[in-house]
Formats: C-alpha cells, sequence, structure tokens
C-alpha cells in the first residue's frame, strides 16, 4: 500500500495517491496538519539538537498565527508575505527573550520559556482591551478568548511540501557547516566547545532565533488551515504535542522529528475505526516507542545494529549483551 | 615570542583559598624556540584552579593574568581561545557522538569565515574551507597516529587514544599556548612516552606549554622548568633537577621528615 501511494504520487498521479490515503483515513486536510506538525517538529529539533530544552515553541507558534492572520485579514497581505511578517516578528521576539533566557539550561530553561509560552497567550486574550485603552477607542483584532473567526484555508498543500523541503534542505547543509558542528558540539560538551574557541551564547542565540522562525512559519500555515484561532490553541499541551513528535521521531538526526511529527498526527486518523479506543491507542503507541526505542523511530544506531543482524554481524552491544548473559548464568 | 605572565593570582572559594598569590611565568625564547614548563604538586595543591583561571573557565578573586601584555582575566574561554591559549582537560572532554575527525574539525571552528548562507548554497568559499579543514585535520590525526580510525566515534576509542585526541583537538585551534592538564593520568608507559613526544614536538614547532603532571620521569624528560604548588603557593620553581633536590618539595609530597630518628633507624 505504501509502495502503490510511492509510485502514485511519483507519477503524478493526484487521484490514485488521494484515494489509498483516503482509504486508511487520511483526508488533504489530515495531510496538510501532518505536514505543519513536521514543520513544528523541525523547530524544538534545532534547540534540543543543540542542547536547550527550549519549550517556548506554542509561544512563537501563536505569534506566527496571530500576526500572520491579522495581517492576511485585516491589511489583505498575501500568504506569502504574512508568512515573512510572521517570521520577522518572531525572530523580533525571540532576540531579545533568548539573550537572557538562554543562560538559563535543562529545566530551568524549559521553565522559563513555559513562562513566556504562558505570557505570549495571555497577551492576546487581553489585546483587545489593552489596544482600546492605548488608543482610546474600541480595537477588535485579536477577539480575546473567542479568537478571530472566519479565517479563509488559504494554505495549499503544495505550499507545506515546498516549505518542508526548504527546512529538510537547510537542516541536511546545516550539518555540514560550521555552525552545525558548533550546535553538535555545545550538546555534547559545553564547556569543552568554549575552550576550542565556539562562543556559546551566540550560537545558542542564532538556534533559539532559527527555531522561533520556524514554528513562527508553522503557525502562519496552520491558522490559514483551521478556519478560527483562539489563545487556547497555543497553550502548554501544544508545546508537550511538538515535543513529542520529536522523541517519537528522534533527534538524533533531522529526518526524526518529520517522521514522528506525520506519525504522531496520521496515528489518530488511521486509528479512527477503534472510536473511543482511539487515544489510548495514540497513547500506548508513544509509550512502547519511548520504553523500547528511546532514541526514537529514526536513530542511526537502531539502524545500524538492525544492518549487522541482517548481515549475521555481531555488534558491539550484541556482544555486551551475550557478555553480560554469561555472567548472569554463573 | 610568547609570554603568559601570571601575578599574584589568588582563587577564593567560600572560604577556601585555593590559589594564594601565584606568580608564574611561561615564555619561549626568540627565533621561535619553544619551552615546556611543568607545574606539579600534590592532590589539591591547586593546579588544575590554576589552568581553569588561565583559560576562563574560574574568575580569579584578585591578580592578573597577561599573554603578551593583554589582560585575560576577564575574558570568557572561547575569547581566551581566540588569543591563542588551548587546553585539554584532566577528565577528557571530547564530544563523544562525533567522529574523530570531526573533533579536529571543530577544534578548526574559529578559522572559519564561510557564513551559514555560503555553507547552505555549498559556495566555493565554504568547499575550499571545508577542503582545507579535512586536509588539516587528517594530516593531525597522522601525526598523533589516530589516522586510521579517523571516521570512528571518539567515544570508541580507548582511553590512551581519547587523550592523544584531546590533545589533537587543542592543537587544531591553532594556540601560541597549550595548557595541557594531566595529559598522561591513567596512560600505560609507552603511551605516556609518546605523550612525551608529541609535547617536545609542540615544543619543536615553538609552542610554550604549561604541564601539570605527576610522572616526575616524564616531567624530567621534557619540562624546562618547573614551578611546584602547595596549598595554593608556589613552593619552589627552577630546573626539574633543583626542584627534586628542594627540601621543601619533597616535605610537601612526603610530609616532615624527621631527620634525626631515620638516620637511626637506616643506622639499626
Amino acid at each position: 500500500m505504501v509502495a502503490v501511494t510511492l509510485v502514485a504520487g511519483l507519477r503524478g498521479d493526484r487521484r490514485v495517491f488521494w484515494s489509498v490515503l483516503n482509504a486508511i483515513g487520511l483526508r488533504e486536510s489530515v495531510v496538510q496538519f501532518m505536514l505543519v506538525n513536521a514543520l513544528l517538529a523541525l523547530s524544538i529539533y534545532l534547540t534540543l539538537h543543540s542542547g536547550m530544552f527550549s519549550l517556548a515553541n506554542a509561544g512563537f507558534m501563536s505569534i506566527g498565527a496571530y500576526v500572520g492572520v491579522i495581517a492576511t485579514q485585516h491589511f489583505g497581505l498575501p500568504l506569502g508575505s504574512a508568512l515573512a511578517l510572521g517570521m520577522l516578528v518572531a525572530a523580533a521576539i525571540s532576540l531579545p527573550l533568548g539573550a537572557p533566557v538562554l543562560r538559563l539550561s535543562d529545566i530551568y530553561l524549559a521553565i522559563a520559556t513555559i513562562g513566556f509560552g504562558e505570557i505570549v497567550r495571555i497577551f492576546w486574550l487581553n489585546f483587545d482591551g489593552l489596544a482600546t485603552s492605548l488608543v482610546g477607542h474600541s480595537v477588535t483584532l485579536t477577539g480575546g478568548a473567542l479568537g478571530i473567526k472566519g479565517i479563509p484555508t488559504s494554505t495549499k498543500t503544495w505550499h507545506l511540501l515546498l516549505a518542508l523541503a526548504v527546512a529538510g534542505y537547510f537542516m541536511a547543509r546545516l550539518n555540514d557547516s560550521r555552525l552545525g558542528r558548533a550546535m553538535s558540539a555545545i550538546r555534547q560538551d559545553e564547556i569543552g566547545a568554549a575552550s576550542v574557541g565556539i562562543n556559546p551564547v551566540y550560537v545558542k542565540l542564532v538556534v533559539f532565533v532559527l527555531s522561533a522562525m520556524l514554528a513562527a512559519a508553522g503557525g502562519v500555515f496552520s491558522s490559514h488551515l483551521t478556519r478560527i484561532i483562539s489563545p487556547g490553541d497555543f497553550s502548554f499541551s501544544r508545546v508537550v504535542n511538538i515535543l513529542s513528535y520529536a522523541v517519537l521521531g528522534g533527534t538524533a538526526t533531522w529526518v526524526g522529528p518529520i517522521v514522528g511529527g506525520l506519525l504522531l498526527t496520521a496515528l489518530p486518523e488511521v486509528a479512527r475505526p477503534l472510536q473511543q479506543y482511539n487515544q489510548i491507542f495514540t497513547g500506548s503507541v508513544l509509550l512502547l516507542v519511548i520504553v523500547y526505542l528511546p532514541g526514537g523511530i529514526v536513530d542511526p544506531r537502531l539502524w545500524a545494529r538492525l544492518r549487522d543482524r541482517l548481515a549475521g554481524k555481531q555488534s558491539n552491544d550484541d556482544e555486551a549483551a551475550a557478555a553480560r548473559q554469561e555472567v548472569r548464568g554463573r | 615570542m610568547t609570554q603568559l605572565l601570571v601575578q599574584d593570582l589568588t582563587q577564593q572559594f567560600a572560604g577556601l583559598t585555593a590559589l594564594q598569590r601565584v606568580n608564574l611565568t611561561v615564555e619561549t625564547g626568540g627565533y621561535g624556540a619553544g619551552r615546556v614548563v611543568g607545574l606539579i604538586g600534590p592532590n589539591g595543591a591547586g593546579k588544575t584552579t590554576l589552568i581553569n583561571c588561565i583559560s576562563g573557565l574560574s574568575r580569579p578573586s584578585a591578580g592578573r593574568i597577561l599573554l603578551d601584555g593583554q589582560p585575560l582575566q576577564n575574558l570568557p574561554p572561547h575569547r581566551i581561545n581566540a588569543l591563542g591559549i588551548a587546553r585539554t582537560y584532566q577528565n577528557i572532554r571530547l564530544f563523544r557522538d562525533m567522529t574523530v575527525l570531526g573533533n579536529v574539525l571543530v577544534g578548526q571552528h574559529r578559522a572559519g569565515r564561510a557564513s551559514l548562507l555560503e555553507a547552505l548554497f555549498y559556495l566555493p568559499r565554504h568547499r575550499r574551507e571545508k577542503h582545507a579543514f579535512w586536509q588539516n585535520g587528517l594530516a593531525l590525526l597522522e601525526r598523533f597516529g589516530l589516522a586510521g580510525v579517523a571516521g570512528a566515534r571518539a567515544d570508541s576509542l580507548p582511553y590512551g587514544d581519547q587523550r592523544r585526541l584531546e590533545m589533537a583537538r587543542a592543537l587544531a585551534t591553532g594556540p601560541q599556548l597549550l595548557l595541557l592538564d594531566e595529559p598522561t593520568a591513567g596512560m600505560n608507559a609507552v603511551e605516556t612516552a609518546s605523550a612525551g613526544e608529541q609535547i617536545l614536538r609542540a615544543k619543536a614547532a615553538g609552542l610554550a606549554v604549561l604541564l601539570v603532571e605527576h610522572d616526575m620521569v616524564l616531567v624530567g624528560q621534557v619540562c624546562d622548568e618547573v614551578y611546584v604548588l602547595n596549598f595554593g603557593q608556589v613552593i619552589a620553581h627552577g630546573s626539574p633537577d633543583e626542584v627534586k633536590a628542594d627540601p621543601r618539595v619533597v616535605e610537601a609530597y612526603l610530609g616532615k621528615a624527621d631527620l634525626a630518628s631515620t638516620a637511626t633507624a637506616g643506622g639499626t
């Protein structure tokens, strides 16, 4: 079935392509959300790959969403300009936020960035009231808790495919760049990286801004798919979802988060026949992956082990396991 | 010519004085002559603290550190490295998930000029730079006998090789002054000898080396002069032989000898 879909997709036979996907519950709108979530997963991959446990992604996504929608609905800008604007605003906010916050690490950074997400959410919630009192006459821009309704679904599947291809190319080339190597070095040993001349503060800030821009891009696209946005869409649970895409897919390579985003978004739709057990199924898959594949689905070491096993070779890990077995046997 | 001056350096950690008015000089001669200065002392004497102060990992409480006249004591580690000081660590700090070659490539980070955009679009400067980095990196690995494992993960190397790789990575940054914090800890005699050769080779290339070391044989072989630290103070300074004969040094390592009773015990 996967083969049929791929062949149909490659031959440009869109009817066959979509009929196969539809048959397993993946309508075009679902595929669009799969692609958006893959983009969001890449945004959190960037920071995780540099050793930063930042959870600001939902906040930057909401900045992209609100700025994008206001740009297209109130100022009549085309989606492309709204995308650029959303990403720019996110970058402009991430820079002064990152400078102090990135001095923190681990769980402290996570808590500070969760705080940022909440501040942004509450900002959109109270934006109209705040603007009204500042301007002096009634302003209705974000619509408070009810949000903005009636947004046209102007994001097309090819927009998302293009965006994901560009992001993927960026990630692939990043590995070959000085910045990419510095990111890995900082993740593995920040002090070691600093003593070979890498400025960790600078590299982390650059990565934080890039991650914010990518999250904002996801926000602009998704807000022009959902017809309605409200502050509640960008709460803490959103960033937990984004994090789970990256964890499920694996953060060793940039392919992992894409796979994780696609799979974890598709799963509830594919499992729709299970009805009320749907959520249990999705949760169980996530749990099983975390327990049995702690490196995620796309883990080069896992694949190398599988390849070795298929080739009949015993990898080091197997030897170690065999040795442990022997010790236990005695 | 490279000159490192440590002047009246004091480092206090919440009531503990790790270094007390330490004065030390590492100076290469003219005409490209290198120099190896040893730093010895019992455990807890403050040797690593001194290295940490020079490399910017800890900020001294008082005193000055000057490299060719420029003060270092308030600079962050990456700036100090940029001025030409590289170091290794007593507890190895390699980039474990990277390949052996990857580690020495990261070491050349600062030499790179190509921007992210040039790397993204594979432009000529990025390609040239990458080629040069690989060449330099492989040559360096060759010199340390690690070229054969260039593609292996750094943490898959045996312990002695990891230490050698860390020294290669430090040299990849193109330093004038190399700080080595117990580079032979945990090494066997053969590995220690080869580490000694590498230190002499760095000296021959005109580098200044500050070597923290416990192996007195190695110190005698490679060091031009030796400082002895005890309880955060310099208690002796001179050639390896002078220092070894200094009664204060013997006392620091072995405790105060009761000469009369030893003589009596020896006599009976």
